[in-house]
């Protein structure tokens, strides 16, 4: 299989940096776009809740009466190749999910970066992590393919930074906000194929999700092993999966991002997989897998309709069974 | 939260920022911390040093005189080349002994010599009135008034040529003009005189008992003084529409009470002058009463800033957020916590000294038996010892006893060092 390696003009091939707006040899408008979610802007339009003033400070507070702009419960960014929702749910005061995704134009095709984030409840301001770790995560995993390097020590190079930005996040002893984190690279390979590379920390997803037909290639599947309680016993074969996720310590976290953890990004499985479409790439924090975790069940949803109702679908999905976690979910067709 | 805005100075807040539905009293200890690379990189200023010597006829007792003598001498050797500096003779009045006329020398071999003339040619002769040596002390410092001006004043016994309103209008008028550390030597009983000149001129106060004692202090407070590279910090407090700020108090490494110092600097916004700094850390216990929100809703409910000239150079978020679960609200930040409780041993202390002065032994052992307690649990030793020279503790019991004969200097000492804070135990 051959993956080209760094970025190239769609138009011409000749290579281009991850910061070219033009390609220097054809001209063509190069685009890479990025998001990341939840977005901090204030709405310009906004008026207080509590008092009516539409003064806010830099930090989304009322310079008035002093309430905190309450951000919206739910926050969308279409990047054309991948979808992304993140949803407060029904039960949780804060959202304290991330998602980041780039796309970057390259000649075979465009190329995704995606990394999703959940922040620990039980840490001190999770949401710093999360955003932190999705932030960190994306934009080094996109300097190093645009530096030529391997999808594998792309993921790498961005659990590293991810690590080191949720670690960063900490303001002194006993602040340690906490994180998982889930990311993949989407490269065309050739000829109808394309090379999807995760890693995961913790207990957010990534799954592949064919539609019944099953043209596409492998058959729908999860791509990660959570770094929980559950999976641990599971893998050992102490317990089967339905009764290791009976147990009430079945969610506890063995790895996860954080200034009070000794994880390191190497010791991380690094896993590709070549895949034919049509199918999907979803990356999702458990407030998805919680109410529907295996893979046919979420490729029946996830293939049923364009990308972004998809999407939507998911996300109504785990509301509707009741919503008690925050909902996290990027959505990238493949092949299709 | 904290920020870092500016290299080498933070300001990081304390708080459990959880209230119960309809409560609205918000605490946070707000640690603001300058660092060296700070203190380096801050303009070079122009220093100004007055020594003021108590020239009373009650300093010739034991080594009073000798050991403020030696004190001085020790103090300006300590000063940096180049420090513009003064000597001031205390008796009812307040004279200028060094330079005796013309403008300010600036220290150098020559004009430590010259002052050291000065010094040896005085006698203790005379009365006490320390505001109008304040009054010196602030035209000498008028001479320069770009520079940090900073006063070492040293007493051993009460103010009596003066009324204490007349000592309140110098310190009112002197604010800004010049810090003060004071010192009582001996012991007289001159505590309230020493820490109400202190406080209000953003200095520190003590006493020692002898005058051999004030060497190796002279030369500290010097050294300290030497070391303040930033003149003037300022705590900007905003609070939202309603709100009211309760307290601002500085709680480490002293209590000191700044609520009244309060300048207001537009809506919403109060200024707290906090006085010379050089490479430290002090802490501040801040209460806001604010408005309550509904549960599920989060307010700020200060923005603190700390400001050097125009500048803001660091900032934190004292935040509310009402919640109807009562494990999260009935939390107390430890800070919190330790800093009140120091607060009222603080106050344990002076009330139980006051209660005895008074005759009131039974009201003098019960606030000393809790400022024993308090001392204990916070880790206060160093007050812990101080009021073992004033009340025997029984170790099994814990109950205290007051002492029959106190010896006058151990309850000065008391008074005066009560104020002094432990910081946090750290959690083993």
């Amino acid at each position: 299989m051959s993956t080209a390696v760094g970025l190239h003009c769609p138009g011409c091939r000749a290579k281009i940096g991850v910061a070219d707006r033009f390609c220097e040899e054809c001209g063509r408008e190069l685009t890479i776009v990025r998001a990341v979610l939840p977005s901090r802007e204030v709405d310009p339009t906004a008026a207080c809740d509590a008092c009516g003033a539409r003064d806010f400070d830099v930090d989304g507070y009322c310079v008035a009466c002093g309430e905190l702009l309450r951000p919206p419960d739910r926050d969308e960014a279409d990047l054309g190749a991948v979808q992304l929702i993140t949803d407060r749910g029904l039960v949780h005061a804060h959202n304290e999910d991330a998602v980041a995704a780039a796309v970057l134009d390259d000649a075979e095709g465009p190329a995704i970066v995606i990394a999703v984030c959940d922040g620990v409840s039980t840490s001190e301001d999770p949401q710093l992590a999360a955003e932190a770790g999705v932030r960190g995560g994306v934009d080094a995993c996109v300097a190093a393919l645009a530096a030529d390097r391997p999808a594998p020590e792309a993921v790498m190079a961005g659990l590293e930074a991810a690590f080191d930005a949720v670690r960063g996040t900490s303001q002194g002893a006993g602040h340690a906000p906490s994180c998982t984190y889930v990311a993949a690279v989407v490269r065309p390979c050739g000829a109808q194929e394309f090379e999807i590379t995760v890693a995961s920390v913790g207990d957010s997803r990534a799954y592949w999700l064919c539609p019944d037909e099953a043209r596409g290639m492998p058959p729908s599947r999860r791509l990660t092993l959570d770094d929980s309680w559950a999976q641990a016993l599971i893998s050992h074969g102490a317990m089967d999966e339905a009764a290791a996720m009976q147990d009430p310590r079945a969610h506890a976290l063995v790895r996860w991002m954080g200034a009070d953890s000794e994880h390191r990004a190497a010791d991380t499985v690094v896993d590709t997989v070549q895949v034919r479409g049509p199918g999907v790439l979803l990356l999702c924090s458990d407030g998805l897998w919680n109410y529907l975790s295996d893979a046919a069940g979420l490729a029946a949803l996830a293939t049923a309709a364009p990308a972004q109702q998809a999407a939507r679908d998911l996300v109504e999905y785990a509301l509707r069974g009741g919503g008690s976690d925050n909902i996290t979910v990027a959505l990238a067709p493949v092949g299709i | 939260m904290s920020s870092q805005e500016v290299e080498g100075i933070s300001v990081a807040i304390d708080q459990n920022q959880y209230l119960a539905e309809g409560a609205d009293t918000v605490d946070a200890v707000v640690t603001v911390q300058v660092g060296d690379d700070f203190s380096v990189a801050a303009p070079a200023q122009e220093r100004l040093e007055i020594i003021i010597i108590d020239c009373s006829g009650s300093m010739a007792a034991g080594d009073r005189w000798s050991g403020a003598r030696e004190a001085t001498i020790a103090a300006l050797a300590e000063m940096a080349d180049g420090t513009l500096f003064a000597l001031v003779k205390g008796t009812h009045e307040g004279e200028v002994i060094y330079p005796a006329q013309g403008p300010l020398q600036r220290k150098d071999v020559l004009s430590v010599l010259e002052a050291r003339q000065a010094l040896d040619r005085l006698r203790p002769y005379g009365g006490t009135a320390m505001g109008s040596w304040l009054g010196v002390a602030r035209q000498v410092a008028a001479q320069y008034p770009q520079a940090m001006a900073h006063a070492i004043l040293l007493t051993d016994g009460k103010n009596e040529h003066e009324e204490p309103a007349h000592l309140d209008e110098e310190i009112r008028k002197s604010e800004g003009a010049f810090t003060c550390d004071c010192r009582g030597v001996g012991g007289g009983d001159m505590v309230k005189e020493l820490r109400t000149i202190a406080s209000g001129l953003h200095g520190g106060y003590d006493v020692v008992k002898h005058g051999s004692g004030l060497v190796t202090d002279f030369q500290a407070m010097m050294q300290v003084s030497m070391g303040r590279a930033i003149p003037d910090l300022t705590l900007r407090v905003w609070t939202p529409a309603g709100a009211a700020v309760q307290f601002v108090k500085q709680v480490a490494p002293n209590i000191e009470d700044l609520t009244a110092r309060r300048v207001e600097a537009g809506a919403q916004v109060g200024e707290y002058p906090l006085g010379a700094w050089g490479a430290e850390e002090r802490d501040y216990h801040v209460q806001v009463r604010v408005d309550p929100a509904a549960p599920g809703r989060e307010k700020l409910a200060a923005r603190i800033s700390v400001v050097s000239g125009d500048e803001v150079i660091g900032q934190g978020l004292v935040k509310a957020l009402w919640t109807t679960d009562t494990e999260l609200s009935a939390r107390i930040s430890r800070r919190v916590a330790h800093f009140t409780g120091q607060a009222e041993l603080a106050q344990a202390v002076q009330d139980g000294l006051a209660a005895r002065k008074e005759g009131d032994l039974d009201t003098a052992t019960a606030k000393l038996q809790r400022a024993v307690e308090l001392a204990v649990e916070s880790g206060n030793e160093g007050t812990a010892k101080l009021l073992r020279n004033v009340v025997e503790v029984d170790d099994h019991t814990g109950t205290v006893r007051l002492r029959r004969n106190v010896d006058t200097f151990d309850e000065m000492a008391l008074d005066a060092r009560s104020t002094k804070t432990a910081r946090v135990r750290k959690e083993s």
